[in-house]
């Protein structure tokens, strides 16, 4: 960017120039500003969705909005004095239990989870220059949903790990599958992204047939089976230990794919280009997939397979921003968040007391809203 | 600068990228295992549901004779003739088998299906698939001149056998009142019309006993049964665990949920307060009381308070044999207990406290990133 100098003579185009970034500024600001209130609004709504009331299909009305409220102000207050090592006097109250340890890690996971979809999916897209592609694209998916399959199935405990089986056995599946799609792609140090991609859609397959049978051999174990592949937070509900796991992973692997925005911005351009302009091309692309693969696969181990969050909110989110992914990165990851938090509220609340697992809802509220916009917009700028 | 730094940063964890990856996954795991670890709670040791056998038929050729031929309604209202004894009898459902074999005709039985494990002599036959779809092939070769199904058996899987010759009679009871007329229907059919009344007789002796006590309890209490834990299903309106819990003068915490076996959360069930927790205690379930009382937030439910938690076996609830009244004692008699308990109040023992994960999870991470080094 050339700086501005009253003395040119070109002064007039110079005011623009300076106008347009300062109206771009503006606009990144504006936009940044309500993904943060509609994350903050979306996550509060939330909270007051439930069996307990006070807002939702329950008859019961145990808790008021001001119980909530004072609930969210006390026990984030307390968890800061804790983390810096006051002592806290702790009251076990069922508002306490229903607000902070039931909906609140539940809310979270939602949020991280929709996060990691959303941000893996525009690192996806931009790396396979491809608007079909989205994290689950090397067949992380397929991988979990074996190893979750295998931890349902088997159904026993392995000491220390109580609890955990499924997240551990659905993480070492999406784990071996990338590393599996890696090492077929990875002909003498280089990594060429269109064998990658061929090799993450069939190692992809060949882990789905799998399920297959797996699922059709499951008999008692097909309900939980065929929850966790169209996914749901449920599991995470009162289980503060799962979120904190998924948080430490998947907010500074986000925080770090940031970073790398203008390296994206530039792998659009195509990897000649970005090469010849200064990047590292080789190298960008594998830190960006492992981190992309890294969230993705954090995400499918504590949730199950969530479609659509990862295909369709970076597209919804460049129909607005526009592909540069300064503002397109930190918005999608925002509205992923919120996104995946209030569809799951409709999957609380649709059939209550059943419940529905996420993935429906995401699919079916997510694609009719998206196909709105695409024909609203008649462009959508890749 | 600082841009600078974490991509140094990222620069050192890709030297050393094939490590990387299994570095992150065993930090995860070192991770949980941390987790894991600390929380000890024994509260109550694992109940083993026993199994009693039932019925005990003895397969005596009595005196007694069924004049063949006769034409019954089946579960599928098909109208079916049987000219004389069936001589060689394939069950193609567990109940069915139960049934079979309780009435005493089980000597006239020359197969079952791969999901029939009750009672122990059902090894010794030979096994036909019946899931997701039926051997038909098998039942060929095998050449019974009866054959039994139930509600699992698709229309589609009778046309098929009928189609073949076979006659296929189906059982398909929608509550226990049905499924002790199927047993007589059974006997009937069997030519053991004697044995089969005599075990509705003593089967309905035992349920009478529980409606009539059912009217003396002061109140109802809410029970909840676990059909799987992550995520938790339940038994809804329409199987025979909400049946069985209504029969026992009880309330189905889940009585108005949609589905047969709804999903529901921890919320649900907190708020709805349940007095007594069974779990569905199968050969793949690993839910015990300790862990159903550890669950976050759990503790303030009556039912882990009293110490009301119990197992119930998968087998007796979901299946309409014989068996469903020995599940029909079991959840009366713990509305017994509760009922006639009157201490229902126990102080409220501390949560979990997860905090200290901040604290470990950032020390297992410098421990991993020093052993690189």
């Amino acid at each position: 960017m050339s700086s501005i100098t009253p003395n040119s003579n070109d002064t007039q185009n110079q005011v623009d120039v300076y106008e347009f970034y300062r109206k771009k500024k503006l606009f990144w600001g504006l936009i940044l500003t309500v993904s943060v209130l509609v994350l903050v609004i979306s996550a509060f709504i939330a909270l007051m969705f439930g069996s307990a009331g006070p807002i939702g299909p329950a008859s019961s009305r145990l808790l008021t909005i001001s119980d909530v409220i004072q609930q969210i102000i006390r026990n984030s207050s307390q968890f800061i004095l804790k983390m810096v090592g006051y002592p806290v006097h702790e009251e076990t109250s069922i508002q306490k239990i229903i607000i902070w340890d039931i909906r609140f890690p539940r809310i979270i996971m939602g949020a991280l989870a929709g996060m990691a979809l959303a941000v893996a999916g525009t690192i996806m897209q931009a790396l396979f220059r491809n608007p079909m592609a989205d994290p689950y694209i090397l067949g992380l998916a397929s991988g979990a949903s074996v190893g979750a399959s295998i931890a349902i199935i088997a159904g026993g405990t392995i000491g220390f790990l109580a609890g955990y089986i499924l997240p551990v056995f659905a993480f070492g599946g999406s784990l071996l599958t990338i590393i599996i799609v890696y090492y077929i792609s990875n002909i003498r140090g280089m990594v060429r992204i269109d064998t990658l991609l061929l090799s993450g859609i069939a190692v992809g397959s060949f882990m789905a047939a799998i399920t297959s049978f797996l699922t059709y051999i499951s008999g008692q174990h097909l309900r939980p089976i065929i929850f966790w592949l169209m996914g749901g937070l449920a599991l995470v509900e009162g289980d503060w230990e799962s979120v904190m796991i998924a948080a430490m992973i998947i907010v500074p692997s986000c925080v770090i794919c940031l970073i790398f925005a203008r390296s994206l911005n530039l792998l659009l351009l195509g990897e000649e280009t970005a090469q010849y302009r200064g990047l590292d091309v080789q190298k960008v692309q594998k830190i960006l997939l492992v981190l992309a693969s890294l969230i993705t696969g954090v995400s499918v181990a504590f949730t199950g397979v969530i479609g659509f969050v990862g295909l369709i909110i970076p597209h919804l989110i460049r129909l607005v921003t526009g592909p540069d992914h300064r503002i397109l990165l930190p918005t999608s990851s925002l509205i992923g968040a919120s996104f995946l938090i209030m569809a799951d509220v409709v999957a609380k609340t649709v059939i209550y007391p059943t419940e529905l697992p996420v993935g429906i809802i995401t699919a079916l509220c997510g694609t009719p809203f998206f196909l709105y916009l695409l024909r609203k917009q008649k462009k959508i700028g890749f | 600068m600082e841009k600078r730094s974490i991509i140094n940063l990222v620069k050192i964890f890709m030297k050393y990228k094939q490590q990387f990856i299994i570095r992150v996954f065993f930090l995860f795991l070192l991770s949980i295992f941390i987790v894991k670890i600390y929380p000890i709670n024994h509260l109550e040791s694992d109940r083993i549901a026993e199994f009693i056998h039932i019925g005990s038929a003895q397969p005596t050729y009595s005196n007694n004779h069924v004049s063949y031929p006769f034409t019954l309604v089946d579960g599928y209202n098909r109208n079916v003739t049987f000219k004389e004894e069936p001589q060689r009898i394939i069950s193609i459902a567990p109940s069915v088998t139960e049934v079979i074999y309780a009435v005493g005709a089980d000597d006239k039985l020359v197969a079952v299906d791969l999901s029939s494990n009750y009672p122990n002599e059902t090894e010794n036959l030979p096994k036909i698939a019946n899931f997701p779809t039926l051997d038909v092939e098998a039942i060929i070769v095998l050449n019974p001149d009866l054959i039994f199904g139930a509600g699992i058996t698709s229309l589609e899987d009778v046309e098929a056998l009928e189609n073949q010759g076979f006659s296929v009679f189906i059982l398909a009871p929608f509550n226990v009142e049905d499924v002790l007329e199927d047993i007589e229907v059974v006997g009937r059919i069997t030519n053991h019309e004697s044995e089969a009344s005599t075990l509705k007789d003593s089967l309905q002796a035992r349920i009478n006993t529980i409606e009539q006590n059912v009217t003396k309890y002061t109140f109802k209490p809410k029970i909840y049964i676990e059909y799987f834990s992550e995520p938790l299903y339940t038994y809804g309106k329409g199987t025979y665990g909400h049946d069985l819990i209504e029969l026992a003068g009880a309330i189905n915490m889940a009585e108005n949920a949609t589905g047969l076996y709804p999903q529901i959360d921890d919320e649900f069930v907190i708020t709805q307060n349940p007095d007594i927790i069974f779990y569905a205690k199968g050969s793949w379930t690993t839910t015990n009381a300790s862990t159903i009382s550890s669950r976050t937030g759990w503790n303030i439910i009556n039912a882990v308070k009293n110490g009301h938690i119990y197992p119930i076996n998968e087998d007796w609830i979901s299946r309409g044999g014989p068996r469903i009244v020995k599940a029909l004692e079991e959840i009366h008699s713990k509305v017994k207990l509760v009922t006639s308990q009157s201490d229902r109040d126990r102080s409220i023992t501390p949560a979990f406290e997860w905090y200290w994960v901040l604290v470990m999870i950032p020390i297992s991470v410098v421990i991993g990133i020093k052993r690189r080094s």
